[in-house]
C-alpha cells in the first residue's frame, strides 16, 4: 500500500513519508530510496536517471495503480521490485527482509512470491512453446520436486480455467492467440508458482476498451479470490483508477503523489496529477484540456 | 498533382465504395471487411471505430496500397476521382506518402532506429518532392515546430530511442506531413500515451486538420476521444462497416450493439474524477 501524505494540505511529493510514522507490520513489498541511472559513462556521460529516490509500499492483498507517462520510470521500478534489476541505491524489502541480499536458491525461493506480468505479452511468451508448455515450465523449475504428468495437466487446466481461457487453447502456439488471450496466458503463467503479488506492467495497453475491462475484472477477481496483491502499472489513469484502492503518480523518475484513489481523483495536489486528471476524456465533451490545450509544451 | 476542381467544399477527397477485403482463395475466402463504404472530406475528421481484430488496420493498409499479398481487395478506393484499388505501382508511388499518409500504430517500430529524426524526415520530401538535402532539412525543422517541438532544429539529430513515446508519436505525425498530404490516416495514435500527452496529440491533430485542410481518418477503439476530434463516426464490427453518423448522434444514441457496449464503458470510467 502506498501511504497517503500525512498532511493533506501540503504537497505529497516527499514519498519518504510513506515509511514514517507508527510501527506497523512489515508490508509485503517495500522499496525505499531507489535510484537507478542508465548509460552513465566513464567519459562524463551523465546518463538517464530512470529512478530518482523512489519509495513505495505494497501491502498484502492490495490493488495499487502506478500511473505515469512513457519514460517516467514505471518499468524500471517494476524490474527493481522483482529483483531483476539492481538499483544503484536504495533497497527492496520482501516480507520484511532485504530482497537483494539473498543469493542463489534463497533468492529464487522468495523471488517466486512476486511475479511480473510483462508489458508485451507477445514478447513474453516463447513462440516455440504451446500454451500448455509455457504454463508447465515454471511448475517444473524445481527438478527435485517434479510433479507427475497427470497432476501437471490438471494444474494447467485449472490455470486456464482461472484466467477464463478455454482448455482447448492449451495446444495452441502464442501466434495463434489474440492479444487478449496472450495477456491471459502470461497472467496464468505468473499464477502458476502461487505468488502473493503480481506486478502487471501495462496489462491493458494494447487492448480495446472491452478487453481492457475483462482483464481488469480478472485481476480484481484474482485479488479477491487469491488474496493477491497487485501493482497495476499503466499510462492510462482512466483505465486503472476504477479498480485500484491506492494510486501512485510517477513523473521523471519520482513518485510525485500517492494516496487513496478516491481522495486523489477528487482533490489531486501535485500539478502533474492535476493535469493528468484534468485531461481525462469525458464523453460529454466537457474536458477542456482536450479542447484548448496549447500544442507547444516544452515540458513534454 | 492537380486536383483543384474536386477540392471544392463537400466533394469527397477520398471515396471508398463497396470495399471488400478477403483472405484466401475465392471458394474458401474468409471475408474480413465486407462492402465498406465511406468518404473523407478535407478539413474534417472521420473516426473509424472498432475493437481489436475488427480489421481497422487492414482497412488503412488498403487506403495506402500496402495490403499483404494474401489479402484480396475488391470494390473501389478513389482519390479525387482517380481509382487507386489495383492501380499500377507508378500511380501508387505518386499517392502513397505524397497525397495519402499514414501514422502507423506503433511509433517505436514505424521509425527507423538507425536513422536520426532529421534523416528519416527528409526521405519523403527529397524523393517524393525532389527537395535538396538542405531544403528537406529546413522543412523537417518547420514540421517539428508545427507538431510542438520548441527545439525542432536540435531534435533533427536525435535518434528515435532518445525520444519519449509521446515525442516519437509527434515525430511520426510530422514525418507523415512531410509531403503535405491531403489525406492523413492515424492508427490508434494515443494507445500508448498518458492522458496529458494524449490531449496534446488530439489538439494537435484537430489544429492540423483545420489549418492544412486535411482529410483525417482517425482509427481508434477509444470512443471517449470522439467528441474531441471526430466530426462523424463509422463502426467496423464483424466485417461490417456502419454508415457514417454524426459524432454527437453516435454517442447519444448508439444504434449498434458494439457501439453501445463501447460507449457504456467509456461513460462509466470517469466516475470519481472531480
Amino acid at each position: 500500500m502506498i501511504r497517503p501524505s500525512t498532511s493533506a494540505g501540503e504537497s505529497a511529493a516527499d514519498d519518504r513519508l510513506a515509511l514514517g510514522g507508527a510501527p506497523r507490520p512489515a508490508p509485503l513489498l517495500a522499496a525505499r530510496g531507489l535510484v537507478k541511472t542508465f548509460g552513465r559513462g566513464p567519459l562524463g556521460d551523465r546518463g538517464i536517471t530512470a529512478l530518482a529516490d523512489v519509495s513505495l509500499v505494497l501491502d498484502a492483498g492490495e490493488m495499487v495503480a502506478l500511473v505515469g507517462g512513457s519514460g517516467s520510470g514505471k518499468t524500471t521500478l517494476a524490474r527493481c521490485l522483482i529483483g531483476q534489476l539492481a538499483p544503484d541505491a536504495g533497497e527492496v524489502w520482501l516480507d520484511g527482509a532485504p530482497l537483494l541480499a539473498r543469493r542463489g536458491a534463497a533468492f529464487r525461493a522468495v523471488r517466486r512470491r512476486v511475479q511480473l506480468v510483462a508489458q508485451d505479452a507477445a514478447a513474453a511468451l516463447n513462440p516455440r512453446l504451446r500454451v500448455a508448455d509455457a504454463l508447465r515450465e515454471p511448475l517444473c523449475a524445481d527438478a527435485a520436486a517434479l510433479p507427475s504428468p497427470s497432476s501437471l495437466a490438471a494444474r494447467v487446466a485449472r490455470l486456464l480455467d482461472e484466467v477464463g481461457l478455454p482448455r482447448a487453447l492449451a495446444g495452441r502456439y502464442p501466434h495463434e492467440l489474440s492479444g487478449g488471450e496472450r495477456q491471459r496466458v502470461v497472467i496464468a503463467r505468473a499464477l502458476s508458482v502461487e505468488p502473493c503479488a503480481l506486478i502487471a506492467d501495462e496489462p491493458v495497453a494494447s487492448l480495446d476498451l472491452i478487453k481492457q475491462e475483462h482483464v481488469l475484472d480478472l485481476l480484481c477477481r484474482l485479488q479477491r479470490e487469491r488474496g493477491l496483491a497487485c501493482l497495476l502499472i499503466s499510462h492510462d489513469l482512466l483505465a486503472v483508477a476504477a479498480v485500484a484502492t491506492r494510486l501512485a503518480v510517477m513523473q521523471a523518475g519520482r513518485i510525485v503523489e500517492t494516496g487513496a484513489t478516491a481522495t486523489m481523483l477528487r482533490a489531486p495536489t501535485h500539478d502533474y496529477t492535476r493535469a493528468l486528471c484534468a485531461a481525462v476524456p469525458r464523453l460529454d465533451g466537457s474536458t477542456k484540456a482536450l479542447r484548448e490545450m496549447p500544442d507547444t509544451n516544452a515540458g513534454l | 498533382m492537380p486536383c483543384s476542381n474536386s477540392r471544392a467544399a463537400g466533394a469527397p477527397t477520398l471515396a471508398v465504395e463497396g470495399l471488400t477485403l478477403s483472405l484466401g482463395e475465392r471458394a474458401a475466402a474468409q471475408v474480413v471487411v465486407a462492402e465498406a463504404t465511406f468518404s473523407l472530406q478535407r478539413g474534417a475528421c472521420l473516426a473509424l471505430v472498432g475493437i481489436c481484430g475488427a480489421g481497422k488496420t487492414l482497412m488503412t493498409y488498403a487506403l495506402l496500397g500496402v495490403l499483404p499479398s494474401v489479402v484480396r481487395a475488391a470494390g473501389s478506393v478513389r482519390l479525387d476521382g482517380q481509382e487507386l484499388l489495383g492501380a499500377a505501382p507508378s500511380v501508387w508511388r505518386a499517392v502513397r506518402g505524397r497525397r495519402i499518409a499514414l501514422v502507423a500504430q506503433e511509433p517505436a517500430t514505424a521509425l527507423n532506429p538507425a536513422l536520426t529524426i532529421g534523416e528519416q524526415m527528409s526521405e519523403g520530401p527529397r524523393y517524393q518532392l525532389g527537395l535538396s538535402a538542405s531544403a528537406a532539412r529546413a522543412r523537417a525543422t518547420t514540421l517539428l515546430g508545427e507538431v510542438g517541438f520548441v527545439d525542432g532544429g536540435r531534435r533533427l539529430h536525435a535518434y528515435p530511442f532518445e525520444l519519449s513515446g509521446g515525442e516519437r508519436q509527434r515525430v511520426a505525425v510530422a514525418m507523415a506531413l512531410g509531403c503535405d498530404p491531403e489525406v492523413l490516416v492515424v492508427d490508434e495514435p494515443t494507445a500508448a500515451l498518458d492522458t496529458l500527452t494524449q490531449a496534446h496529440l488530439i489538439t494537435l491533430l484537430r489544429r492540423l486538420t483545420r489549418e492544412r485542410q486535411l482529410a483525417l481518418l482517425f482509427v481508434t477503439h477509444d470512443v471517449s476521444l470522439l467528441p474531441y476530434i471526430a466530426d462523424a463516426v463509422v463502426l467496423l464490427d464483424e466485417g461490417r462497416l456502419t454508415p457514417a453518423v454524426d459524432t454527437t448522434a453516435f454517442l447519444a444514441a448508439p444504434a449498434h450493439a458494439r457501439a453501445r457496449e463501447l460507449v457504456a464503458i467509456a461513460a462509466a470510467r470517469p466516475r470519481g474524477f472531480a
